[in-house]
């Protein structure tokens, strides 16, 4: 922009009123709509109310003490974190693997590339609704074609009830979790890749590395910052889950509470709780998420910076 | 990530050096070995791993509840389109689909046309407050809303809306806002000044030279940012979930869930709900397969 660009605009600036006209209808949604909610929903979390909206009074912090001391938060709080630790876990390792190890071997294919792309995106676009309920089909054990093609095969020890039984619950859970989101890492990574210098990777090639060593010393240091892109919207996925859970196990997480999840916790503590002090508490489940949530992508985010630019 | 859907972007890799012809590189790079015939086949298997689960439920969808029962093999000897027409009349799928693209395109044109002057005005504009409102769009990309469902429940309850999909379409027309903001924004800011003070010259006025001379040069990012927030909005469930109460305001979400609980036993008819459920996604997607696959990795190996 030149000086003279910028004092032409400065004799020619908008009105006060036009420049409102543009900007006050997008603050005005998005102020009464989200922002004044979820400021209430963490005020809220340190009143008592009884019955829907009619407040007691403050009650300093004894929403979240009840929420750490007492049935049956000290049961299902640990639980449903742990669970989704473990989809978090779960998913990271077999995304970054799976998902890189695909985008890596892609990057050597030419006209199919776009074609296998495409075949491992596809489960992205479907609703995770649609995914549990079709997964929940599939591995029916009474008509589920999975059950079915294992006994075909001989594998009959293999035909379990694999979302009925707590064991096996959630292992499919992060499994059909990773077959959903596959195609994201791989396009990420695929693009990533693409883009890394060929200088390096044939200054590697003269000096005698393998494909795996140019991988490994070249092609993937440069992929970290990637690497933790993918990483914390996992994090974020993984704390947020709430429809695969809900189309597997209902709200509460069958069978026995095995997919059970912090998101699931919430809801049912908002809307299935019957108790008088219902927003209360879910405000406080709300404020340990938020925190959890914003103060881990922060943190993550920190980390990925400050290893970015050691990298340059 | 910013520098992401940007028109400067070109779809050649960088990699791409014009070679004489593909098929001879690809001989010349790769000569057929054990170990590249294995990875080939792995590429396949998880090909395979990813679309044969969604090509049954899509076989499955034209069999008839007795094939499906004796007979795994998910391929339609005799196809049969008497699902569709039961999900379709019988269990009102007709008013569920009609509900969500209602939905969906409502929510996605409202929040478009509140965040389009917005990014304009934050990215072309001097005035007060501007960097706050900036970073107070920008850091809703980052904020779990999920976790205000509860007031924002008593929000449109208070609103009389309650039961009806206008609250869906407030809830999503908001919460498009920052994702629409940030992306535009970029676009805006990249314009040249020069379009704008010769229009301005010339004695247009401010609201003009947005509508006729900046908007229609930003009109591939608005349909890239429209497609982006249409996926979500359709896939969405907990919103209707938790807002609607009748039957006949139910989307597609909602609608599918009932479906399961009542329809338990008629697999025929479940798996055609599905492919219902799934269609207009799969067909944006065939539309706008390069929008989206250039959106999904914008920013990245540049």
């Amino acid at each position: 922009m030149s000086s003279t660009a910028r004092s032409a605009r400065d004799v020619k600036r908008p009105s006060t009123p036009v420049v409102l006209m543009f900007v006050l209808p997008a603050f005005v949604l998005f102020a009464v709509v989200l922002l004044y909610p979820i400021g209430a929903a963490l005020a809220f979390s340190l009143f008592e109310f009884r019955g829907g909206m009619n407040l007691v009074g403050f009650n300093w912090f004894q929403n979240f003490v009840t929420l750490f001391t007492k049935e049956p938060y000290i049961t299902q709080l640990p639980r449903a974190f742990g669970h989704n630790i473990a989809i978090l876990v779960g998913t990271l390792v077999l995304q970054n693997s799976i998902g890189l190890f695909l985008a890596w071997q892609l990057q050597k294919l030419e006209r199919m590339r776009r074609v296998f792309q495409v075949l491992y995106t596809t489960p992205y676009l479907v609703s995770p609704l649609v995914v549990g309920y079709l997964w929940t089909l599939l591995l029916s054990p009474t008509f589920g074609p999975v059950n079915a093609l294992l006994r075909a095969l001989g594998l009959d020890a293999l035909a379990l009830p694999w979302l009925g039984d707590p064991k096996t619950a959630l292992p499919v859970l992060i499994l059909v979790s990773v077959w959903q989101w596959i195609g994201f890492p791989v396009l990420l990574y695929g693009a990533a890749l693409a883009g890394q210098p060929q200088e390096l990777l044939e200054a590697g090639a003269i000096d005698g590395a393998s494909g795996w060593k140019r991988f490994r010393h070249i092609s993937l240091p440069l992929l970290t910052p990637v690497i933790g892109t993918v990483s914390i919207l996992t994090f974020i996925g993984a704390m947020e889950s709430f429809t695969l859970p809900y189309a597997f196990g209902g709200a509460t997480g069958s069978p026995a509470g095995a997919t059970d999840v912090l998101s699931l916790l919430f809801f049912r503590e908002s809307f299935h709780s019957g108790a008088s002090n219902a927003l209360g508490m879910s405000s406080a489940v709300a404020t340990v998420l938020f925190l959890f949530i914003l103060g881990g992508a922060t943190i993550a985010r920190r980390m990925l910076s400050r290893y970015e630019e050691k990298l340059t | 990530m910013t520098t992401a859907v940007l028109p400067a972007r070109t779809g050649t890799p960088a990699n791409d050096d014009a070679p004489p012809s593909p098929a001879r590189r690809l001989r010349r790079r790769r000569p057929v070995t054990p170990q590249t015939v294995a990875i080939h086949v792995a590429l396949w298997v998880y090909a395979g791993v990813s679309v044969i689960p969604l090509l049954t439920m899509v076989g499955n969808s034209f069999r008839t509840h007795f094939e499906i029962a004796s007979d795994p093999w998910p391929i339609p000897v005799n196809p049969t389109v008497e699902n569709y027409v039961h999900a379709w009349t019988q269990a009102n799928f007709a008013t569920y689909a009609l509900n969500s693209v209602i939905v969906t395109v409502t929510s996605v044109l409202l929040s478009t046309a509140v965040a389009l002057p917005a990014a304009y005005a934050l990215a072309r504009w001097r005035f007060r407050g501007r960097a706050g409102l900036e970073s107070l769009f920008i850091s809703g990309l980052l904020i779990p809303f999920m976790l205000a469902i509860l007031p924002m429940f008593y929000l449109m309850d208070f609103l009389g809306l309650v039961d009806s999909i206008f609250s869906l379409i407030l809830i999503y027309g908001a919460n498009g806002i920052p994702f629409t903001v940030f992306i535009l924004l970029a676009f805006f800011r990249q314009l040249p000044a020069e379009l704008e003070e010769a229009a301005l010259m010339d004695g247009a006025s401010h609201v003009a030279v947005f509508w006729r001379v900046m908007l229609p040069l930003v009109r591939p990012a608005i349909a890239t940012v429209m497609i982006f927030r249409f996926v979500p909005i359709w896939n969405d469930f907990l919103m209707p979930l938790v807002m609607l109460r009748s039957r006949s305001n139910y989307t597609l979400g909602v609608g599918l869930t009932t479906f399961f609980g009542e329809y338990q036993t008629d697999w025929a008819s479940l798996f055609a709900g599905l492919v219902i459920a799934t269609v207009p996604l799969l067909l944006l997607f065939i539309v706008a397969t390069r929008q989206i696959v250039d959106g999904l990795t914008a920013g990245i190996g540049k």
